[in-house]
């Protein structure tokens, strides 16, 4: 992975709707900062294990939508 | 309680999450959003007559575009899920119908990913309430942005989703 140099910019901007609209206008790109970007990467490079409630919740879905016999 | 895509039948008008963007967007964009195909809007109810919306998420395919980074990697950006909207009727919350929405989100990032590239779910949370939900079930968030959070998909796939899904 490469280094990144962190620039300090105004902070990012793309949202995928305003939080109060109502608009079907979702942006196609979320544009990441410098700094938010080296965030993603490095979790897509080294992916967190799920914390124990998304475990939970995943066992529960899948209690719920098991096949019945 | 099954997640159904929405159809005419069910009753739009009568939802109320507490929150009127989202109620309005379910009223009157959501079907757009599917009939041109832009995003996807499913729907919780109690079974496969059920007219009455519980709860419903919206979903697109989104691109993360990354600054300062090698140029391969920032000007094609990567794949990412938008969960766009995802809201519970204010009569029903305290049932877990949130969280079945996410992971039945989740579910669908899976089977997305075995079809093409994908990389995260992200979303844009509404307001603090929203974001704390997502941060509990281990959203990761950003610092210049806090509102936008993501799972990578490889998060994801540990959970198991696919296997033991009734309906893939």
């Amino acid at each position: 992975m490469a280094t990144v140099t962190i620039k300090k910019t105004k902070a990012p901007v793309a949202r995928s709707a305003p939080r109060s609209s109502t608009t079907t206008q979702f942006t196609s790109e979320i544009q990441l900062s410098a700094r938010d970007s080296q965030i993603v990467l490095d979790a897509l490079q080294s992916p967190p294990e799920p914390n124990r409630k998304l475990k939970r919740a995943a066992a529960r879905f899948k209690k719920l939508t098991a096949k019945k016999p | 309680m099954i997640i159904v895509p929405l159809a005419s039948h069910h009753q739009r008008q009568a939802f109320d999450c507490g929150e009127e963007s989202l109620n309005i967007f379910l009223r009157q964009f959501a079907r757009q959003g599917l009939s041109k195909r832009i995003s996807r809007t499913s729907v919780a109810v109690e079974d496969e007559t059920a007219t009455q919306i519980l709860g419903y998420h919206t979903t697109l395919v989104t691109t993360l575009k990354f600054e300062q980074l090698p140029a391969k990697i920032s000007k094609a950006g990567i794949p990412a899920l938008l969960l766009a909207r995802l809201a519970v009727d204010v009569h029903q919350q305290g049932r877990g119908i949130g969280e079945f929405l996410l992971l039945d989100v989740l579910r669908r990032a899976v089977i997305i990913s075995e079809q093409t590239g994908l990389y995260a779910v992200v979303l844009d949370a509404l307001n603090e309430r929203a974001r704390k939900f997502y941060l509990r079930y281990g959203f990761e968030e950003l610092v210049d942005d806090p509102f936008h959070l993501f799972l990578p998909i490889e998060t994801i796939l540990k959970l198991g989703l696919i296997e033991s899904s009734g309906r893939f």
